[in-house]
This record gives C-alpha cells, structure tokens and sequence, in this order.
C-alpha cells in the first residue's frame, strides 16, 4: 500500500521537524488555552465612570449610589462640571460620564416633566459603551418603578392606574447568557486556529520539500509516483493529527473554560471530517505560493485577522453584501466557524447546518480535485526534471 | 564628520540593495502593500451602513387579541426592528433562530390583554441571539427604546384618545430617562469602532513578519556577511538601511489607509492628519525595533524569530484592548500589552485621532514607543555574534 507508506513518511517528516511541529502540534493545543485565558473574564466589570452631580439632593446621591453598587460600574470621582468631567477621560482616569441636571428632583416630584439623566460614553470600547448604557438604564428603570409605586396610592382614577401599569417588557440574551465575550470569540478562534495552523505546517513542508527538490514539492523518492496516492497519504497523515486537535478542542477546552457546548460529539464529527479535508487540500493549494520554508508565515498568517471578520460572526451576515459573501465562501473557515457557532453554542442539528455541512463537503471536494490536479503538474515536471537530469 | 559622511553612504548603499531585493520578490512586495489596502478597502466596503440596524426579527403572538395586535403593529412600524417572519409558536421560532435566519425574537405570551386589563403588568419577551456577540449588543440598544414604545402601545392608544399629549404621559410612566451620548461616534459606526483598528493592526503585524523575514533571509542565503561588509562592520548601519526602506513602504501604505478612511470615507479625525502620520510612524518603528529585538534575542534564529514574531502580532491584535478591554483580562496579559507597540498605537489613536485630547496626555504612549524602537540598541553585541558566526538552521 502505497498511500499509507506514503502516509507513515509524511508523519516521520512532520515530528522529525521542529518548525511544522511547531504550527500542527503546539500551537493547536496551545493556542486555544491562551485565547482563553485570555478573554475568561467574559464581561467587563466596575468601568470607571466619573459624575457631575449639578442635583445634589438624596434622589440625586440615591441614583448614584445605586450606580456604583452594581457590577459593571465603579464611581471613581466627582466633578464639578462637565469639562472638569473631561478631564479625567482625557487621563483614561474614567470612560464615562453620568451627568444628573439641577432640575432632577424637582421633576420627578412635580411629576409634569421627564428628568432626564445624561450618559456620556467614550467610544474607544464598545463593551464599556454597553455596561454604562446598560447600568445607568437598570437604575433608572428600577427607581421608576418605586417612584411609580409611592405615587400609585395617591391616584384613584382608572386611567392614572392604566399609566401607570402599562405592559412590561423583558429581554432575555439566549444561547450566552451573560453576553460573555469568550463565549462569543472563542468558539470561531477555535477554528480559524485548524485552519490558519494547518496552512502554516502545510505550507512549511511543502516548502521544505521545495527546498530539497529544488522547486518541485514532490520529494524525490520512487515511493512519490502517483498524485492520488501523494494526496490522499500526505492528507492522512494531517488528518489523523488535526483528528485529535478537534477532539481536544471540543472535549478539553470547551469544557477546561466553561464554554458553551450544545452539541453532541457525533454531530461535531458529522461536520468536522468535512471541514478536516476541505482545510487540508485547501492548504495544500495555497502552498503552490510557497517557495522557502517561511514564506508560509509571511504569506498566511495575516489572513487570520480579516477571516474571522469575514466569516460573519462579527459584523453579521444580512449586513454584507453578496459580493463580500460570496468571497467568503473561498475560504473553509466560513462554513467551519458556522457549523461550530450553530450546532455547539446554538444548539442546531446537523439539519439545520445543512447550508454550511454541504458547503463544506463541496470545498472539500472542490479543494481535492485542484490539490489533485497541482499534484499531477508537479509530478509531471518531476520525470522531466529527472529525465533531463539523467 | 568623516566617519558621519561614510556612513550615511552606507545606509544609502544598503537602502539600494534592499529596494533591488524587494524588486526581485514580487509576493513579498504583495504582502507588504495591496494586502493591507485591499483588507482595509474590504472592512469599508463590509461595513457600509455603519451599523447593523435591519436584523430580521421573528414575532410570536400567542395572545392575539386586539391588544396585543396594537403592540405587534408599534413593533412592526419601527426603523429598529425588521420583523422576517410571524410563527405559531416560540419553539419553531427558536428553530428559525438555530437555523441562522432571525437574529431576535419578539415573543407575546398568552393572557397578555388580560393582564394589562387586570393591572397586573403583563409581559412581552425579547430573546436576542447572544451568539452573536455584536448583533446581539446593537439589539439591546435598539430595544431599549422598542420597550419603551412597546410598552406603551396599549396605554398610549387609550390615553391619546382622551386627550392627553405624550409629554403628559411620559412623566408618569417614566419618571427619570436616560439619554444616551456616544462621545465622537454618535450613530455608533462600527467601522470607525472596528477599521480604525484592525488594519493598523494587519499593518503593523505584517511589519513584524517583514523583518525578521528580511533579516532572516540574508542567512538563509548565506548573504549576511557581504550585508554586514557593506555596512562597514557596523550593526546598526546594517539594520538601518535595511529597514528604513520597508518602513517608507509602510508609511506609504498607512498614508494611503489615511486618505481612505479620513478623507474619503470622512472617519472621525479630531487631530491634524501630520500628527496620525507622527502616529503611525512611531508605531512602524517601533514595530521594527521590536521585532529586529526578537531575531537579536534568538540569535538570528529566523524561523523561531518568525514563530514568535507571528505569535506576538497575531496576539497583539486581541491584546490591544479594542474589543475586549485590556483592564478586563489577567495581570500577566495587561503587563504583555503593556509592550506592544499596536496597544500604544491603540491608545494614541483613542487619545489624539478619536477623541482630539492634548498631546501631552499621550507622552507616556509616545516615550514607549520610542524605547521599543531604540530596543535593538541592547543586541548589537548578539547581532555581531550572529554575523560573524551563526549559520542558517532550517
């Protein structure tokens, strides 16, 4: 059998070689313990926030209070004014501003006026944004409500009542219920790092190769004769490698940080194995760029930035255009980081990833026949090279 | 004198071997300029419409009554929502949400009129889906004011009826209002959030792979002596003028990220475009430095130098802050951020280009800045060892 001679050859290569270790072994099961620890605090708490009492009165100092008491926020001074305010922004000594107006008590007392609170936010992160705007929105709406109780016995009229008790609304954040961010990032990092990891190993062999061939990425060994056997024994041996990556990253990882994990470990293989194949020969495609040993690094490891955005778990889909969405499909990322997305934090069964589970069976496909067809160039210049030799 | 003139002859000298070596890398050249643009045109181009606002919504009304119709005719009049789909039941709208295709669903239980006759505050469910990290946060703002309309849908018919105004009502259902003021980016552009970043942040890692690639391949090509001949002997000379060029390149790259993003697509600029240029600079060298101080650390290991390099600018991106905020990460990662040039890049941008603060707040950002670039001071003497004898490790 030659393929799987071919395949135990690969493997030897692969741990004989510190550089490809490196990207297919470390790095896999490194990475994803780093990214995270990294992100393991999920939510942003006690944002510094600075404020501007121009009320001074016990409802005043009662809002503010209850500000500082709540998780996400942490008063760290008072100013004076607004531009004292900006001060501490200025010195990032703060990232908000909560600005209570000289008429807030009386207002809420009259009852004839709306007091309105300012938030003022500094825009450089939008998760301190969202627990400013969050915090100081639970306070108001939790002091509306007891305003509305202590006002409620005055009032006999029927449509005071009506007012006063209007539907209420809930918001519920399903499927990461603490909006945490390594819930949100993690799952996509996880495997955009199978895929970025296996284009630089790959592609650091192939180049090796190159190296040793001078120019040609089929290594000059009677055994290397045919481009099924080359492929599919060069693809098995990073097969069985990236097998039990994903095993460790669904089993170990996920479960080390309390990630969400919806989905069952057959329906992770269901899609997996397609993802597996279609990120190998989609590798083995993009190193015909490479021709040293390092240009794998140079050439690939930037992707990684723009493809995780690009997938569509950032800035979602509806949103982008076609043409954006069809350049997307290129890459097995896409359809990897969905299928993970959706059937491991959402849920979904493989039917319901049907898009993205064929998407993937046809990369694969796809990415085999051009591997094939790049073999069957290579090879063929290989037997001119060695004829011209002879 | 003599010995300034000299070498200025040489920086001059190397600086045309280097340009005659990018000419002959076509791919390289690749990676250091269309790449980035073509990234930085990509964000732009996915981020048109500034913020996500029409997300596809699914409606359950289990109640349906006149009542809870008035609701789902307020939720559906709203710009916010995009209301896709109308199901029988929440479970087929959670399927629809497991099948990618709502992003929230407005969910009206049974009893609802019932309980609003009844004064017993009934009431209505949003689910956003929080898989989606930043749909699910631009939903929550948008719902924000949806509650309150919605809430309200009932009440304010009636009221309006009998002749109250709104500024009558809102006072008393809603005694104290919050408004919201997002300093700088008002309409919460993501792009401006997002672009500003994350292709300084391409830049600036393709700057640390460029040079520890560039010096590395001078020993794989057994080149490093006649590259170190020609600078007289000396390893910053070498350095020098071997860099200096690449970072030109860089500068040509962010000039024209410039003129992209705040001329053309008219991004918040609060400073003059010569200080993000100042900016931009300091960051490319410093970037340098740092990543020359890496290949010096490991002794002209190129491939490990490469390794690191990548690891550290991959990183570097996340350690930044501008997503998730460094202050909410371990210790031992804020002192890392604390070294890398993007994360100084990241607050000078804050400070001067988003928010238009003195320059005098940022010194601290600027002095590191300029410390990393002055870096590979400390491994002249590991990078002579190397010129004079270490060889080319695969």
């Amino acid at each position: 059998m030659n393929l799987l001679k071919i395949c135990y050859k690969e493997l030897k290569e692969i741990f004989a070689d510190f550089g490809i270790v490196i990207f297919v072994v470390i790095l896999p099961l490194a990475y994803p313990l780093l990214y995270a620890w990294l992100y393991n605090g999920e939510v942003v708490r006690e944002v510094p926030v600075v404020v501007v009492d121009e009320s001074q009165t016990a409802l005043s100092r009662d809002f503010i209070r209850r500000c500082d008491a709540s998780p996400d926020m942490k008063v760290v001074s008072h100013a004076m004014n607004m531009d004292h305010a900006k001060k501490y922004l200025e010195n990032t000594e703060a990232y908000g501003i909560i600005r209570i107006p000289r008429e807030f008590s009386d207002d809420i007392n009259n009852g004839d006026k709306q007091a309105v609170v300012g938030a003022y936010a500094e825009m450089s992160s939008m998760m301190n944004y969202k627990a400013l705007l969050m915090t100081v929105s639970m306070v108001a709406q939790q002091m509306n409500k007891e305003i509305k109780v202590s006002k409620m016995g005055s009032s006999t009229s029927r449509e005071a009542q009506i007012l006063q008790a209007p539907v209420t609304y809930e918001t519920h954040a399903m499927f990461n219920p603490q909006s945490g961010y390594a819930s949100f990032l993690i799952p996509p990092v996880l495997m955009l790092i199978i895929q970025q990891s296996l284009m630089l190993g790959i592609g650091m062999h192939m180049g090796r190769t190159r190296e040793q061939t001078g120019g040609i990425c089929i290594p000059n060994n009677a055994l290397y004769s045919n481009a099924v056997e080359i492929f599919f024994g060069k693809a098995l041996a990073y097969f069985l490698i990236y097998l039990v990556a994903a095993v460790y990253m669904f089993a170990v990882v996920t479960r080390l940080f309390d990630l969400p994990q919806m989905s069952t470990f057959w329906t992770y293989l269901g899609w997996m194995i397609p993802y597996l194949i279609a990120c190998i020969a989609y590798s083995i495609v993009c190193s015909a760029f490479v021709y040293r040993r390092e240009d794998c690094i140079m050439l690939f490891v930037f992707l990684s930035v723009p493809l995780i955005f690009l997938s569509g778990v950032s800035w979602p889909l509806p949103m982008m255009s076609n043409g954006w969405v069809m350049f997307s499909y290129l890459f097995p990322s896409t359809f990897g980081i969905h299928a993970y997305v959706m059937t491991n934090t959402m849920g979904s069964s493989l039917e319901d990833i049907s898009f993205y589970h064929h998407g993937l069976i046809i990369q694969a496909a796809v990415y085999t026949v051009l591997a094939l067809a790049y073999y069957t160039i290579q090879l063929h210049r290989k037997r001119k090279k060695l004829k011209l030799e002879s | 004198m003599e010995t300034l003139k000299l070498a200025v002859q040489r920086v001059k000298d190397l600086f045309l071997r280097e340009v005659e070596m990018g000419r002959q890398r076509p791919l390289y050249l690749f990676c250091m300029l269309i790449a980035p643009l073509f990234f930085c045109y990509m964000f732009c181009s996915l981020m048109t419409e500034g913020a996500p606002n029409d997300l596809p919504a699914a409606l359950v009304d289990e109640d349906n009554t006149q009542v809870s119709r008035t609701i789902v005719r307020t939720l559906d009049a709203m710009q916010e929502t995009n209301i896709a789909v109308k199901y029988q039941s929440f479970s087929e709208a959670k399927k629809s949400m497991q099948r990618g295709e709502v992003y929230a669903i407005f969910y009206i239980p049974e009893g609802t009129t019932k309980g609003a006759l009844t004064q017993r505050q009934p009431k209505i469910y949003c689910y956003t889906n929080e898989a989606y990290f930043l749909s699910g946060s631009f939903l929550l703002k948008d719902l924000k004011l949806i509650g309150e309309l919605s809430g309200l849908a009932i009440t304010r018919e009636t009221m309006q009826a009998k002749g109250y105004t709104m500024d009558q009502i809102m006072p008393v259902i809603q005694p104290i209002s919050v408004e919201t003021h997002a300093l700088n980016n008002p309409s919460l552009n993501y792009s401006i959030y997002l672009t500003n970043m994350l292709v300084p942040g391409i830049i600036l890692l393709v700057v640390f792979l460029a040079t520890t690639y560039s010096i590395g391949l001078e020993w794989k090509r057994k080149s490093h002596k006649e590259w170190y001949e020609k600078a007289g002997n000396s390893v910053m000379v070498a350095l020098f003028g071997k860099l200096l060029p690449q970072a030109l390149v860089f500068m040509l790259v962010f000039v024209a990220m410039d003129v992209y993003l705040y001329k053309i697509q008219h991004f918040v600029l609060n400073c003059s475009m010569w200080r993000i240029i100042l900016i931009q600079f300091l960051s490319v060298l410093a970037s340098q430095g740092f990543a020359a101080s890496i290949f010096g650390i490991l002794a002209g290991q190129m491939r490990m130098a490469m390794s690191v390099a990548s690891l550290l600018g991959v990183l570097s991106v996340s350690l930044s802050g501008f997503t998730f905020p460094v202050m909410a990460m371990p210790k031992l990662m804020q002192a890392v951020a604390w070294c890398l040039p993007l994360r100084h890049y990241f607050l000078l941008y804050v400070s001067q280009v988003l928010n238009g603060f003195p320059l005098m707040c940022s010194w601290k950002s600027i002095a590191i800045l300029l410390t990393i670039a002055a870096l590979p001071l400390l491994f002249v003497r590991v990078y002579r060892y190397a010129f004079e004898n270490v060889d080319y490790k695969a």
